[in-house]
């Protein structure tokens, strides 16, 4: 049976582990320059800060699914409250059917309303474009990020 | 309704729980449009089967 909750980072981490390289190994660009290594300290500091909003999804208590995002203020916004900068999700991909991520986006929608969140952001690599479904689910394009390695 | 919804269902040719998110999320639209409810985003993530989505809106 498949439920979705807000946990703890520090709780969920030993199972985030093992989803990690799963999440790099099929998204993360620039592999020949950057090797894929949670710095796991500074998630823990910004835990103790308030500053993560951890949404999980779980098979019989099996985690298949997360969502990774950092809240904070909108700098350009004073006094708008808080917003939700996405930083990483996955689903392992066995589970992808039944609706999985659609229902771990609405969850986690609905669990930032409940924490007082006032917009949230959220994106998708070029290379594995989930707009359909972003729009589907009722957000809005607004940005096209660019990066390049400098070094 | 029951048989309504449950038709919808099979016209996918599989199961509930086998399909994407976007066919997913057409199903619930189609099923809210039948029966003109709305079914809430806590009963969308609760439902796994379409006797689940039948429950969601009272059949």
């Amino acid at each position: 049976m498949l439920t979705f909750q807000v946990e703890k980072w520090s709780d969920a981490l030993p199972e985030l582990r093992e989803l990690f390289p799963l999440l790099w190994d099929e998204v993360a660009l620039d592999k020949d320059r950057l090797v894929a290594k949670c710095d796991e300290p500074l998630y823990a500091n910004m835990e103790k800060l308030n500053l993560l909003h951890v949404v999980t999804a779980r098979d019989g208590g099996k985690l298949v699914g997360y969502h990774v995002s950092f809240i904070t203020p909108h700098m350009h916004y004073q006094g708008a409250g808080a917003m939700a900068f996405t930083d990483m999700y996955f689903t392992r991909p066995e589970f992808r059917k039944g609706g999985l991520g659609a229902k771990l986006l609405k969850f986690l929608e609905s669990s930032l309303r409940a924490r007082g969140v006032f917009k949230a952001y959220l994106s998708h690599k070029i290379a594995h474009d989930r707009g359909a479904l972003f729009q589907a689910l009722g957000w809005k394009p607004s940005d096209v990020v660019y990066s390049k390695v400098i070094a | 309704m029951k048989e309504k919804i449950l038709e919808l269902v099979a016209d996918l040719g599989k199961p509930l729980g086998e399909l994407d998110s976007l066919e997913f999320l057409e199903l619930i639209r189609d099923v809210e449009q039948l029966t003109g409810q709305r079914i809430t985003d806590q009963q969308i993530v609760n439902i796994n089967s379409a006797e689940e989505l039948c429950a969601a809106v009272g059949c």
